[in-house]
This record gives structure tokens, C-alpha cells and sequence, in this order.
């Protein structure tokens, strides 16, 4: 009896072990492979930042700086040597810079020669023209006491079969400051904030392209839109992108049409398209419950990305109509 | 070759065929002496001429061979040989029933032309007796068919504890689960962890890997083939049990003695029931007003046959399994009011057909079937509020449903033809109406205050898809000589959807060469279509796993298949096999990076790419099955790759990746010990190459938005650690009075090893001398430890 006892203490014991275990994972022969991430813009300097991945178990601040390359940027066939700019204040922006400013339509290449690696590093991209837009109708809507609704109607015209875009909105707001110490510095300290909106499209709502857009439902809501005019043919589209902001009581003592309101479309390469839509399927992953994404790479003899893109920043009209219908002010900026 | 050609030469053919000697034929049926049951796959040799048949599906043979002295001998794997000698001078009804064997068998040779044996032209594919299904050790004391088959060479499991299977590196959507001939969708219970098949229910298990013969159509990588028993036509028996998780009954009889049977067998699992007393009181103490919640699955396999004669049958059957999560809360605020809640949520099977089988001539049999199959997956919650205040009576319903589901309607016509015994010709056509129903989503709101009423009823979600399947085969084995023997044929195969027509020609092949009475080699082609998937978390098998039709968009799967192999029989005690396989498959499917699993009907066409897959390995397998001691090795080493390469389809920028249940290595040994008739045990011990996942390695800093950047180098990049396991199970058998009591206990795991079910990234943070760094690990989930087991079972 005594036996079985001790056999049943033994089962019970085994049985409620703990089901998590760590598994040993030997890094072995995983070297790290070096980094090149740079996002050149049209008409402004180019940065091209240099570093080198870490095995995914290490310690998160583990990256390594590659301080000591030499790099060259091509554009259009005209060679420039960056210059290692070190960022006291942060060290991971320390980069190689070039002062030049590439224009739509030129071809870039650049070229990191580390020591110690016998392949350079490679990447090469396009700036793309300027996005073509117009602003149909802009609308605040101030039904609502406490919050107003914007409503923007904007047209996007794609010359390129294939054209790759990016929207983002910013309005004014401000904040209380406080210093170290916790003590209030200053209120009402004004910036722009980039703001949460959404776009319900026919285009978005089509089963055929949502999932390229967003979620299943079809419906987009997110601080960036990144699209392609893959998903209507080329050609032109209208899309209709709607976000609201709590207003404080200044705010609904002032003139509220006279809110800064700025749209920034930016078009982008392609390689910078795919690589930001990657990001964003991986960060919005379900987990387990959904496939791994492979984070877009176009970078030779090693990881990273350079990738170009153009912004146009679209200071928003002060609407030029108003209308009262029960009592509620709307402000209209009509084409 | 024009159709009218094909129509003459086949006709031509049989003509042939059926004069090619003058001979006499010999039919009838093989049973079970004890249950009357009829017999499937035994052999009918006669040692004159040299000539044998095995009984079909029915247990109906028809041999025809010259006139003249005969020594017939009738073997089955189990059952004693019987043999009889006459003189043939005209067509002869011979019915035979065969003794069970009793258990030191190993004196008698038994040459039973298993289509795994070295003399039939078949090849991959295995016949397991039902006796060995129940006798492999398994979790919680439930006999589970496919747990049993992932044991078998060139069959895997998923993931610890599921049921699903993949076979020769096909996905778990291209298996045809056959249940008395007609498709059944859902085969797992409790997510995957049961299988749907009660083996108290079960005659006969035949699993096809490969060389498929042409009768089969539908899927890529396997048939399961199964039929259920017809019942006792003797006496009424029955079997009681009750398990860990799990009661069981089956009765079985006559219903009308020697012309109606019934086969009758339900199973349902209690921990609903066991919980509610718990789940009551935790209602209360967390003061949630009447509760009641729970989960149980069911099956049920009902089986009717008359015989008209011994010449006609007519069978009925029916099997419904479900699966149901339920919750009710009820409130109760004082005399005026109360609120409840309502959930449920479904899925499972129902499947009724009626096969008549008649019996033209002594030489070709006729089956005829109708079919009804039913694949369910609903889900609804709904909120119910009475009110009554200020004399005003208010009353509110709020429903939410989700629907999903498949219902075909089968009709098919198929005959086996005996010529002679050197030819088996099977020919036949069927037609399948498909009804698909991928999802439905709906609302219901129903509000009543005084006299006010507000209804609000709509319905969204995609249409019903009706899609037609048709089905043409004709196959011939025939025995050339001693030496030679193959089976030929061809599936033709048409299936229209939404305008769209597909259709598909399939030619089978297979052949054998005997080296010696004991050495066989074979080898096999075959070329199978698939015109539907099953949009399914490859990591754990969830409800909400939809079966979706080929569109004008996603076209249909394809697979060749080439295999060759030597058979041995060792002295007639053990069959050993190697078997060489390599399949190709076109147009497969899997998700595009980031696609969820969740609202998969939704635009499920742009969550999944195509691509192709390859799979190559060898099996080995050495299996005694008489004796004391039985049992079966069988290992596999294999590859299985998929490329992703099509435009706007590609998956790992173009280049190959394993398959998610690529695995090197699957080794399993069972052995059984029959010591005497109180007593037998058994062990199994399974070792397999860990499954694969997707790690990203490598991270780096993007200095631009501030993140870290996972960077994932290739798809599946990642092998788990092994998978190993041991489980025993003992049965003690007592003869009672009016029966046979059997206590079987069983421990799964038995060293309690930590089997990975899935690995994650964890993340962790940790101090040191430059403040508090983060950093992650790896972790491992596993399911189950060591899990003893009893059940108890008493057979009458």
C-alpha cells in the first residue's frame, strides 16, 4: 500500500510539472549580417546609417554601430563619398551623410565597403515623381460640441502604371509641459499631431483588394494609408478620409475653420512601399493565429533597406462657406 | 483516341474477357460464425488450379475457374483456414463462416492477400484490423482510428495530441475520409484532439497512401476507407464502456433473424455534466445569476442491412457527430425583470445514405448509393430582456449568428466484374452535387415598449456556391501470369463551379513481380485532382476551419505520384516493406505573409497564394500480425517542400521552404502481448523530427522610426526540438456470466516528456550595472504530461 502511495505522489508530481520550458537554442553558426537603412527624399540631404544585427535572443540594446566604412553614393552616375556624422545625443543616428539633393526621376545607388567583409554592401532605388492630387471638398463639421469631424475629398492621379503612395493628416494641438521636476512649465504648448483616420471606399470595400489596404472588413482606419494605384487600375481615384479631434474650450471659443490642418502625401519607390507594408503586417499581426511576415529586404550582402520617396505637404485651405442647418455651423472649402 | 473508340475497345474487351474459357463460377459469402458479420478482403484460393479472389466491400466473392476437382481454402488474418474440396460441374453458391482464431496462432501459417501483402498488386496501402486499433495504447482510454494510422510509415501527426494526419507531405485537407463510401468533412473532435470515428463502430479500416486505384477520386494524398459493421444477424450483443472522458454504448442484433440486422453505437463525452455542479456555484459566487455552461461532443453510427436474398442487400446508415460549447446566464432582478444569455456554438457531421447491392450475374456485382453528407459550423449569441415597469411591458431579443457549412448530395452506380479469376474489373460513375456555404453572418434585434415595436432582421455574407462533380473509373487487376499482376485504370473527373468547368483525367497504374512465393516488388503512378481546400490554422485544427470550392480564380490541386517497393513475407509470420515514394503537387495553397486565420471567408482569395510542393522519401515497415506477440516498425525518412514562385504570389521571395509538417525522421514501434485470454498489454514508443516554424533571427535597428526590425530569412527556418513518447496500456478480461468485462489501463507519456506544441518568443527584462535591459527567450508550451487513464467495458 505504502508502494502505491509513493507511485501516485510520483505520478501527481510529474503531472503537474510545468507545461513552459525553455528551449535551448544554440546561435551557432548565425552571424550577424550588416545593416544598411537609409530613406532618401527628394530635394533634401540623404542619410545612410550603418550597423550590424544581433541574434534575436541577445540582448536588446546589443546593435553595434559600423563606424568605419566607406560609403559612396551613385546618383545618376555621379559618385559622392559620405562623411560619418556622430550623434552625441543618440548614438544609433549617427550616419554617413551626403550632401546632395536628389531630384524626381534620378537613380540611386550606394555602396558600403565594411572592413572585415569581403562582399560590399549594396542597395539601389529610384525617387519617384511627386504625387499628382487635388482636393475636391473639405469639410469640418462641428455637430458635435465637443469634437468636430473632418471630412476630405481628394482625387489621386497615377502617370505610372504602377505608382505607390503614402497619406498621412496632421493637425494643430497642444499640451502642458512640465519640467524635470514634475512642475507645470507651460500650457497650450502647440504641435502637430499626426491623427487616426479612416476611409470607407468602394475600392477599400472590394473584396478583391481590401486585404491589401487593411483588416477584412474592407473599412480603413489608421494613421497612415499606404496604397497602391494598383488597386484602381492606374488612372485616377477618389478617396474620402474622415478623422475627428476633441476640441479644447479655447478651441470652441476661436473660429474652429481656422484650425492648421496638413495633409502629407508622399509617393514612394516601390522597394519602400513593400517594405512599409511588411511592417505594418508584421506589427499588426495576430500571433500564432497568423502567418510570419518576411520584412522586405533590398539590400545585397546584407539586410536593411534603401528606399526613396517624394512628400508633398498640403497645407488644407481654410473652408470658404459656411452653413447652418439647425442651428450647427459647417465650414465647406469647395473646388 | 476518340470516346467512340474507347466505348468499342472496352467493349470489345469484356467480350474477350467473358470467353475465354469454359469454366464454372463459385459465389457466395464469407462471415463471422459468431456475429453473422460479413467478411471483408479474405482470400478464396483454390490450390488446384492456382487461382483465388478476394470478397469485396459486401463479403461477396464470385470465382470462376475450370470444371473439374476443386480445393478451395478460405484464410483471413484472426480466423481459422477452412478449406473445402468438391467437384465443380456447374456454378456453385458457397457461403462459408470462419472460426476466430484462438490466440497461439503461430503454428499456423495464414496467407491472407492483404492489399499489403506481397502477392496483391496494391501497394501503399495498409488494411488495420480493428483489433489492433483498440489495442494501441491511447490518451484517456479512447480508441482513436487515426491516432492509430499516425503510427503507420508515411503517415505524420500535426501537432501533439491533434488527430488530423498528413500523409506523404499533403496538407490534412487532401485526405478523403470515406465512411461506408461516402465523404465525411470533419473527422476531429474537441479541436482536433478526438478523432469523429467510434471504433465500436468500425469493421474494417483501409488506408491508401499512394497508387491509388482508380475507383478513388477527390483528394491528393490518402483514402481512409471505412466500413461500418452491419450487426449480429444471430443474437442481440452489446458493449458497455465508460472512460476517463467518455461513455459508450453499442448494441447490436437481429431484427428480423437472418434478413435484418442492426449495428447501432453512441458515444458522449460527461465533463459537462461532471462540471455543472462547479460551474453553478462559481455562477454564484461571482454573482452571475443562473449559469449553465459547458462542452460535449457526440457520435452516433446507426446501421440497418436487409438481405432480400443472398443475391440482394439493402443497407441503411446513418452517422451524426457534433461538437457543442453552450452557455446560459439567467437574471433575475426582483418580479419585474430579468435578462438572459445565450450561447452556442456547433460544428459537425451528418451523413445518411442507402446502398442497395444486387448481384446481376455470378459474375458482376452492382452497388448503388444515395447519399446525403451535412458539414455544420454555427455560432450564435443572443440577449433576452423582460421588463416591467409603470404598467409599460418591455421586452428586447438580440441575436448574432455566424453559419458555415457544407451539404452534398451523392448519387453513384458502381460494378465489381469477375470474368475470371484473372481479372477484376471495376467500373462505375458517379455524380456529387456540392452546396457550399462558406459563412453567413446574420442579426436579429426584436424591441417591444407598450405599444411601440421595432424589428431589425438582416442577413450578410456570401451566397450558397453550387458546384457539380462528376465521376467516370474504370480499373481492371489482372494477373497476367504468377509473376505478374497490375492494375490499371483511369478517373475521369468534370466539376463546374460558378461557370467555370474543370475537368480532369486521371490514369492510375500499378503492377507487381513476384521474385518467389514470399518476394514481391511493385511499383505505382497515379494522378489525382482536388477541387476543394480547407482554409485551416495549420497550427492547431480550430472549428472555424472552412472547406471552400475551386474558383474561376483559385484553380484545382493536382498531384503525381510515382512509388516502388519490395514486399517479404517472413515465413508467413511477418510482412516486411520498403517503399520509395515521390509525389509532385501543383497549385497548392498556402497564406500570404500576415494572413490572419480569424474572418477567413472574408476575400479568402487574397489570404492565400499558389504555388507547388514535392515530397520524396522512403517507408519502411516490418509488421507481425499473428501470435502472441504482434505489432508493427515503421519508419520514414522524408522531405517535403514547397516553392512559391508565381507572380504577385510569391512566398519567400521565390525560393523553396519546407513544408510547415516537413519532418526527416518518424520512427514508431507497437508491440502487443496477448499472454493469455484475461490478459494483454501493449507499448508504443514514437520518435519524430521536430515540426518546423518561423523564427526571425536576426533583428536590427531602423534609427528612422526608432523600432526594432525582425528579419526573417526564410520561411519555416526553425526545427523544434524532437518529439518523442512512450504509452503503455494492460487490459484485464473476466468472463462473466452474461458477458466478457474488460478493465483496461493505460498511461500516455509515460516518462513525461515535454513535447514542444508550440515555441514562442517570450520577452523577460533584467537589471545590471547599465540599468534595466530587456531581452527574450524561447519558450515551449507542451500539452500533455504523463496521463493515466482507466476505462471499463463490459461486452455481452
Amino acid at each position: 500500500m505504502k508502494k502505491i502511495k509513493y507511485i501516485l505522489f510520483a505520478l501527481l508530481s510529474l503531472s503537474l510539472a510545468s507545461c513552459f520550458k525553455p528551449v535551448e537554442f544554440d546561435p551557432g553558426e548565425i552571424s550577424p549580417y550588416p545593416v544598411l537603412v537609409s530613406r532618401p527624399e527628394c530635394d533634401s540631404t540623404v542619410k545612410v546609417y550603418l550597423s550590424y544585427s544581433h541574434f534575436f535572443l541577445d540582448d536588446g540594446h546589443a546593435y553595434k554601430l559600423i563606424t568605419d566604412a566607406a560609403v559612396t553614393l551613385d546618383i545618376n552616375g555621379v559618385s559622392t563619398q559620405g562623411v560619418y556624422v556622430v550623434d552625441n545625443d543618440e548614438a544609433p543616428l549617427s550616419h554617413y551623410f551626403f550632401n546632395v539633393r536628389p531630384a524626381p526621376g534620378d537613380t540611386l545607388n550606394v555602396t558600403a565597403r565594411i572592413p572585415g567583409c569581403e562582399t560590399p554592401v549594396t542597395a539601389g532605388t529610384r525617387i519617384p515623381q511627386l504625387a499628382d492630387y487635388e482636393i475636391l471638398d473639405y469639410i469640418i463639421d462641428t455637430t458635435d460640441i465637443e469634437c468636430c469631424y473632418f471630412k476630405i475629398r481628394f482625387k489621386v492621379k497615377s502617370h505610372s502604371p504602377i505608382d505607390y503612395y503614402s497619406v498621412k493628416f496632421f493637425v494643430s494641438d497642444s499640451y502642458d509641459s512640465h519640467d524635470t521636476t514634475g512642475t507645470l512649465w507651460s500650457t497650450d504648448e502647440a504641435y502637430f499631431r499626426q491623427v487616426f483616420f479612416s476611409v470607407n471606399d468602394p475600392i477599400v470595400n472590394s473584396s478583391d483588394v481590401s486585404s491589401v489596404i487593411d483588416g477584412d472588413d474592407g473599412s480603413f482606419y489608421d494613421n497612415e494609408m499606404v496604397f497602391t494605384s494598383e488597386l484602381f487600375s492606374g488612372g485616377e481615384h477618389e478617396f474620402i478620409a474622415i478623422f475627428g479631434k476633441w476640441m479644447n474650450s479655447d478651441e470652441r471659443q476661436r473660429n474652429i475653420s481656422q484650425l492648421p490642418v496638413y495633409m502629407h502625401i508622399r509617393a514612394l519607390s516601390q522597394d519602400l512601399y513593400r517594405y512599409n507594408l511588411t511592417r505594418e503586417l508584421n506589427s499588426d499581426s495576430d500571433g500564432i493565429l497568423s502567418e510570419p511576415v518576411q520584412i522586405y529586404c533590398n539590400v545585397n550582402g546584407g539586410i536593411g533597406i534603401f528606399g526613396a520617396s517624394s512628400l508633398r505637404k498640403i497645407h488644407l485651405t481654410t473652408p470658404r462657406f459656411e452653413h447652418f442647418n439647425h442651428g450647427n455651423t459647417y465650414y465647406y472649402y469647395k473646388k | 483516341m476518340t470516346s467512340k473508340k474507347i466505348v468499342l475497345f472496352l467493349s470489345l474487351l469484356l467480350i474477350s474477357l467473358s470467353a475465354m474459357s469454359q469454366s464454372y463460377t463459385i459465389r457466395g459469402t464469407v462471415r463471422d460464425s459468431v456475429s453473422g458479420e460479413t467478411l471483408i478482403g479474405v482470400t478464396i484460393y483454390d490450390m488446384n488450379s492456382g487461382k483465388g479472389v478476394v470478397s469485396n466491400t459486401e463479403g461477396r466473392y464470385s470465382l470462376t475457374i475450370p470444371s473439374g476437382d476443386v480445393m478451395l481454402r478460405f484464410s483471413y488474418v484472426g480466423y481459422k483456414t477452412v478449406l473445402d474440396s468438391f467437384a465443380l460441374h456447374n456454378n456453385k453458391e458457397l457461403n462459408v463462416s470462419l472460426h476466430t482464431a484462438a490466440v497461439n496462432l503461430n503454428t499456423v501459417t495464414i496467407r491472407a492477400d492483404r492489399v499489403s501483402s506481397p502477392q496483391s498488386s496494391q501497394m501503399s496501402a495498409m488494411v488495420i484490423p480493428v483489433e489492433h486499433i483498440k489495442s494501441v495504447p491511447v490518451m484517456f482510454g479512447e480508441t482513436d482510428v487515426l491516432k492509430a494510422l499516425q503510427l503507420l510509415p508515411g503517415v505524420q501527426s500535426g501537432t501533439e495530441g491533434l488527430s488530423g494526419i498528413y500523409v506523404r507531405g499533403g496538407g490534412p485537407d487532401q485526405n478523403l475520409f470515406l465512411l461506408d463510401g461516402v465523404p465525411l468533412y470533419n473527422v476531429n473532435h474537441l479541436g482536433g484532439f478526438f478523432s469523429a470515428f467510434n471504433a465500436d463502430a468500425i469493421k474494417n479500416v483501409t488506408l491508401y497512401k499512394g497508387s491509388f486505384p482508380a475507383h478513388f477520386g477527390g483528394r491528393l494524398s490518402s483514402v481512409l476507407d471505412i466500413t461500418s459493421n452491419d450487426g449480429n444477424n444471430k443474437q442481440l450483443h452489446g458493449n458497455l464502456s465508460i472512460g476517463v472522458i467518455a461513455a459508450k454504448v453499442n448494441l447490436e442484433g437481429p431484427l428480423y433473424k437472418d434478413k435484418t440486422t442492426f449495428n447501432i453505437s453512441f458515444r458522449r463525452t460527461y465533463f459537462d455534466i461532471l462540471m455543472q455542479p462547479m460551474i453553478m456555484a462559481l455562477g454564484t459566487m461571482e454573482d452571475l445569476g443562473r449559469t449553465n455552461a459547458g462542452y460535449f461532443f457526440y457520435d452516433l453510427n446507426a446501421k440497418v442491412t436487409h438481405r432480400f436474398s443472398d443475391r440482394s442487400r439493402l443497407i441503411a446508415s446513418w452517422y451524426s457527430g457534433d461538437d457543442k460549447i453552450y452557455a446560459r446566464v439567467k437574471y433575475n432582478y426582483g418580479y419585474t425583470s430579468d435578462e438572459s444569455l445565450k450561447l452556442g456554438y456547433n460544428w459537425g457531421n451528418m451523413v445518411t445514405s442507402l446502398r442497395w447491392n444486387y448481384e446481376l450475374t455470378p459474375k458482376i456485382f452492382m452497388n448503388v448509393t444515395g447519399a446525403f453528407t451535412r458539414y455544420r459550423n454555427d455560432v450564435s449569441i443572443a440577449i433576452e430582456e423582460n421588463d416591467f415597469y409603470d404598467d409599460v411591458v418591455s421586452y428586447s431579443f438580440m441575436e448574432m449568428y455566424y453559419k458555415s457549412g457544407i451539404r452534398d448530395i451523392t448519387g453513384k452506380v458502381d460494378f465489381d466484374y469477375q470474368p475470371n479469376p484473372d481479372h477484376m474489373i471495376k467500373f462505375g460513375a458517379s455524380t456529387l452535387h456540392h452546396i457550399f456555404q462558406p459563412d453567413v453572418t446574420g442579426n436579429k434585434i426584436e424591441a417591444i415598449e407598450g405599444d411601440d415595436r421595432y424589428t431589425y432582421d438582416t442577413v450578410i455574407g456570401q451566397s450558397v456556391v453550387h458546384a457539380n462533380e462528376i465521376t467516370l473509373f474504370f480499373e481492371d487487376d489482372w494477373s497476367i501470369s504468377e509473376t505478374f499482376k497490375i492494375n490499371g485504370g483511369i478517373n475521369v473527373t468534370g466539376f463546374a463551379v460558378q461557370g467555370t468547368f474543370y475537368p480532369s483525367v486521371q490514369p492510375r497504374l500499378s503492377g507487381r513481380v513476384m521474385l518467389s512465393d514470399d518476394l514481391s516488388i511493385k511499383a505505382g503512378y497515379s494522378y489525382m485532382t482536388q477541387y476543394m481546400h480547407q482554409l485551416s490554422n495549420s497550427t492547431i485544427s480550430l472549428p472555424t476551419d472552412l472547406w471552400v470550392p475551386v474558383t474561376a480564380r483559385i484553380e484545382p490541386m493536382y498531384a503525381h505520384q510515382v512509388a516502388a517497393g519490395a514486399f517479404y513475407n517472413f515465413k508467413g509470420l511477418a510482412d516486411l516493406s520498403m517503399e520509395l515514394y515521390y509525389k509532385k503537387m501543383q497549385n497548392m495553397l498556402e497564406y500570404r505573409d500576415g494572413a490572419s486565420f480569424f474572418a477567413m471567408s472574408s476575400g479568402w482569395e487574397d489570404k492565400v497564394c499558389m504555388g507547388d510542393g514535392w515530397s520524396y522519401g522512403v517507408e519502411f515497415l516490418a509488421q507481425r500480425t499473428i501470435g502472441k506477440v504482434t505489432g508493427w516498425l515503421g519508419y520514414t525518412w522524408s522531405k517535403t517542400m514547397r516553392l512559391f514562385d508565381r507572380e504577385g504570389q510569391t512566398l519567400n521571395n521565390g525560393e523553396p521552404f519546407p513544408a510547415k509538417y516537413d519532418r526527416r525522421h518518424d520512427l514508431s514501434i507497437v508491440i502487443n502481448y496477448k499472454y493469455s485470454k484475461e490478459f494483454d498489454c501493449s507499448v508504443s514508443w514514437v520518435f519524430s523530427s521536430g515540426n518546423v516554424g518561423t523564427l526571425a533571427m536576426q533583428e536590427y535597428y531602423d534609427p528612422e522610426t526608432g523600432q526594432t526590425v525582425p528579419y526573417i530569412e526564410n520561411r519555416n527556418n526553425f526545427r523544434m526540438p524532437p518529439y518523442h513518447r512512450m504509452d503503455i496500456g494492460v487490459n484485464f478480461h473476466k468472463e462473466k456470466k452474461h458477458g466478457v468485462r474488460t478493465i483496461s489501463l493505460s498511461v500516455y507519456n509515460v516518462y513525461n516528456r515535454q513535447n514542444p506544441f508550440i515555441v514562442m518568443e517570450v520577452y523577460g527584462r533584467h537589471s545590471n550595472v547599465n540599468g534595466v535591459n530587456y531581452n527574450s527567450s524561447l519558450m515551449q508550451m507542451s500539452l500533455f504530461p504523463i496521463i493515466p487513464s482507466v476505462s471499463y467495458s463490459f461486452k455481452f
